[in-house]
C-alpha cells in the first residue's frame, strides 16, 4: 500500500510497461460544483487529479455520493466540469468533441431499446458512431454477440431476456464500437451475486481475449462501491472519500489473472482496502 | 394461427344472451299502430340484409355509400385531430406553452359533443367540412394530453445512452422518440376513434343528407324502427371491424412488449 507522500508521484507515474499506447486519460484538478437543493453550491468533486495508464483495468471506488459516477459522466462528456480539465491523448476533451466516438459506456441498468431486437440494439451503436464502415456492421454484431454468449438471442427482444443477459447486450453494444476507453458505471450492482460473479469472470476473459486477438488492450474505467469486485477485476484502484469527493488512495493489484475470488492474496488486499476505506472514506 | 376457442365461446354466449333478452323484450312490449314497439332480433337481422343488398327503404344511396361517407368524414377528422394533437402535445411537453394550453385543453375536454357539433354546423352549415372539423376539434384535446404526458415520460437514461453513442437527430427520432411515443399514440388513437364515432353520427343527424347518422335519424322520423335498429347494427359491425384491425396493428407494432394486456 502506498503512503500519503508518494501517492502523488504514483498517480502521475508513467506506465512502466505500457503494452502499446492506447488512449491515455488525464484528469487534472477537476472539480464539480452543483447547485444544492437549498440553492447553495454543493461541491461533489474536489480537485481530483488522475493519470490513468492506458490499457489498464482501472477501478474507481468510493461511497455513494462521492462523485465517482459524476467523474465518469464528465469523461463521457455527459456532464460539464466546473474547473480543471480532462485530456485524452493530450487533447482537451472539451475542445475535441469527436473524442467521444472513442468511448463507450456500460450503464448501471442496461438502457436498451426494448422495442428493437438484440441485434438491432448493437446496430444502433454502430450506426450512431458514424465512424464505422457499413460493411463491418453485420460482422461486428455477430462477433460481439458471440463474445458475450448471446449469439442465439440476436432476434430476441430485450424484455424477453433476464437481467444478466440484458446487461450482456449492453456490454456487447459497448464493445462493438471497439472503443479505446470503456466506461462502466457499477454495471453489475443491480444483478444477483451469482450472475454478477459470472459476468465479472466473463468480462475479464473477453478483455484478455480481445488483447490476444488485436494486440492492444482497451482501457477500462470501472466505477464501483464494491471493494471485492474492484480487487477481483482491476489493475489500478483509486479510492475516493465521501462528498466532497477527494482522492485518498491508490492501489496497484498485481495478482496474476485468472484470479480467484478466494485467492488469499485477493482476500488480503480486499481486507486491507476495506479497513482503509472505513478509516478514511467513511470515518 | 391458433384460434382461441374459449374466447370464441364467451363471445358467442354473450351474443346469444343479448339476442334472447332482446327477443323477450320485443315480445313483452307488444305492438302499437306503427308496428312492434321493439322489433325482434330476427326482424332487424332481415332489415340488415335488406339494407346491405340494396332492397327496401334506401334513400340517397346504397349501404356502402352511407358507410363510406361516414368513414371518410371520420377518417379525415380523426387524422386531423391526431396530427394537431400530436404537434401540440409535443410542443407542450417542453417549454412554456404547457401552461398556455392548460385551459384550452380543459375547456375542450369538457365541452359536450353536442355543443361542438352545433357550433361547427352553425359556422360551416351541413357540409362535410363541418363534420370533419367537429371530429378534429373534439379529439384534439385528448390526443394533446396523451402525447404531452407520453413525451414527458420518455426514459431520460435512453436519451443519454443515445447521446453518449453519438446518435444524430435522425437516429434519435426513429429509434428512440417515435417508438417511445407509440404506446401513447395508440391509446390516444383508441380513445379519439371511439369519440369520433359519436361526433360524426351526431353531426350527420343534423341536416346532413348521407352517412350512417343520417340513415339512423331518417328512419327514426319515418317510424321505421326495424331499419333504424338495423343501421345501428351495421354501425356496430363497422366499428368492430376497425377496432379489430387497430388492435392487430397495435399488436404487430408492440410485439416487443411481453404479455401485452388486451
Amino acid at each position: 500500500m502506498e503512503t500519503e507522500t508518494d501517492l502523488k508521484t504514483t498517480l502521475k507515474a508513467e506506465p512502466p510497461d505500457s503494452p502499446q499506447i492506447q488512449s491515455k486519460v488525464s484528469v487534472r484538478n477537476l472539480s464539480k460544483i452543483f447547485e444544492g437543493p437549498d440553492g447553495k453550491p454543493l461541491t461533489v468533486i474536489d480537485d481530483v487529479s488522475l493519470e490513468l495508464r492506458p490499457g489498464r483495468f482501472i477501478g474507481l471506488i468510493g461511497p455513494s455520493g462521492c462523485g465517482k459516477s459524476t467523474l465518469l459522466n464528465i469523461i463521457a462528456n455527459l456532464e460539464t466540469l466546473s474547473s480543471g480539465e480532462i485530456r485524452i491523448d493530450g487533447m482537451v476533451l472539451k475542445e475535441h468533441p469527436d473524442l467521444r466516438r472513442r468511448l463507450a459506456y456500460v450503464f448501471q441498468t442496461p438502457r436498451l431499446l426494448n422495442w428493437r431486437k438484440v441485434k438491432d440494439n448493437i446496430m444502433f451503436a454502430l450506426k450512431a458512431n458514424g465512424n464505422i464502415p457499413k460493411e463491418e456492421w453485420d460482422a461486428r454484431v455477430k462477433k460481439y454477440l458471440a463474445m458475450v454468449g448471446l449469439e442465439d438471442f440476436a432476434n430476441s427482444f430485450p424484455l424477453q431476456l433476464s437481467g444478466g443477459m440484458q446487461q450482456r447486450v449492453g456490454i456487447a453494444r459497448a464493445l462493438a464500437i471497439e472503443p479505446d476507453i470503456l466506461l462502466m458505471d457499477e454495471p453489475f450492482s443491480m444483478l444477483d451475486e451469482m450472475t454478477a460473479k459470472n459476468l465479472r469472470e466473463d468480462l475479464t476473459d473477453i478483455w484478455l481475449k480481445e488483447e490476444a486477438e488485436s494486440g492492444k488492450r482497451r482501457t477500462i474505467i470501472f466505477v464501483t462501491h464494491d471493494i471485492g469486485e474492484a480487487v477481483f477485476l482491476c489493475d489500478d484502484i483509486f479510492m475516493m472519500t465521501r462528498r466532497p469527493g477527494k482522492l485518498f488512495n491508490y492501489e496497484e493489484v498485481t495478482v496474476p489473472r485468472p484470479r480467484g475470488y478466494f485467492d488469499p492474496k485477493v482476500l488480503q488486499i480486499q481486507s486491507d482496502l476495506t479497513r482503509l476505506f472505513y478509516e478514511k472514506a467513511l470515518g | 394461427m391458433n384460434i382461441n376457442w374459449r374466447k370464441f365461446a364467451i363471445l358467442a354466449a354473450s351474443f346469444f344472451t343479448i339476442a334472447t333478452l332482446w327477443g323477450l323484450a320485443s315480445i313483452s312490449l307488444g305492438e302499437s299502430i306503427f308496428g312492434a314497439l321493439l322489433p325482434s332480433p330476427t326482424t332487424v337481422l332481415i332489415a340488415v340484409f335488406n339494407i346491405l343488398e340494396g332492397r327496401g327503404v334506401i334513400i340517397g344511396g346504397s349501404a356502402m355509400y352511407h358507410v363510406s361517407l361516414t368513414l371518410a368524414r371520420l377518417g379525415f377528422g380523426l387524422a386531423l385531430g391526431m396530427i394537431i394533437g400530436t404537434v401540440l402535445g409535443l410542443t407542450a411537453s417542453k417549454g412554456r406553452l404547457e401552461r398556455l394550453l392548460d385551459w384550452p385543453i380543459i375547456i375542450g375536454m369538457s365541452l359536450p359533443t353536442l355543443v361542438i357539433v352545433l357550433m361547427f354546423i352553425a359556422w360551416f352549415h351541413a357540409e362535410d367540412i363541418a363534420a370533419v372539423l367537429a371530429v378534429a376539434a373534439a379529439t384534439t384535446p385528448y390526443v394533446t394530453v396523451n402525447i404531452r404526458d407520453g413525451a414527458k415520460s420518455i426514459d431520460k437514461g435512453i436519451i443519454e445512452m443515445g447521446r453518449i453513442y453519438g446518435a444524430n437527430r435522425n437516429l434519435m427520432t426513429w429509434d428512440i422518440f417515435i417508438p417511445s411515443l407509440m404506446p401513447y399514440l395508440f391509446s390516444a388513437a383508441r380513445y379519439a376513434f371511439s369519440l369520433s364515432w359519436k361526433v360524426v353520427t351526431l353531426a350527420e343527424a343534423f341536416g346532413f343528407s348521407g352517412g350512417i347518422g343520417f340513415a339512423v335519424y331518417y328512419n327514426f322520423w319515418m317510424f321505421n324502427q326495424d331499419l333504424m335498429l338495423a343501421w345501428i347494427v351495421i354501425f356496430f359491425m363497422v366499428a368492430i371491424v376497425i377496432e379489430i384491425a387497430l388492435s392487430l396493428f397495435e399488436k404487430h407494432v408492440m410485439i416487443w412488449k411481453p404479455k401485452m394486456a388486451t
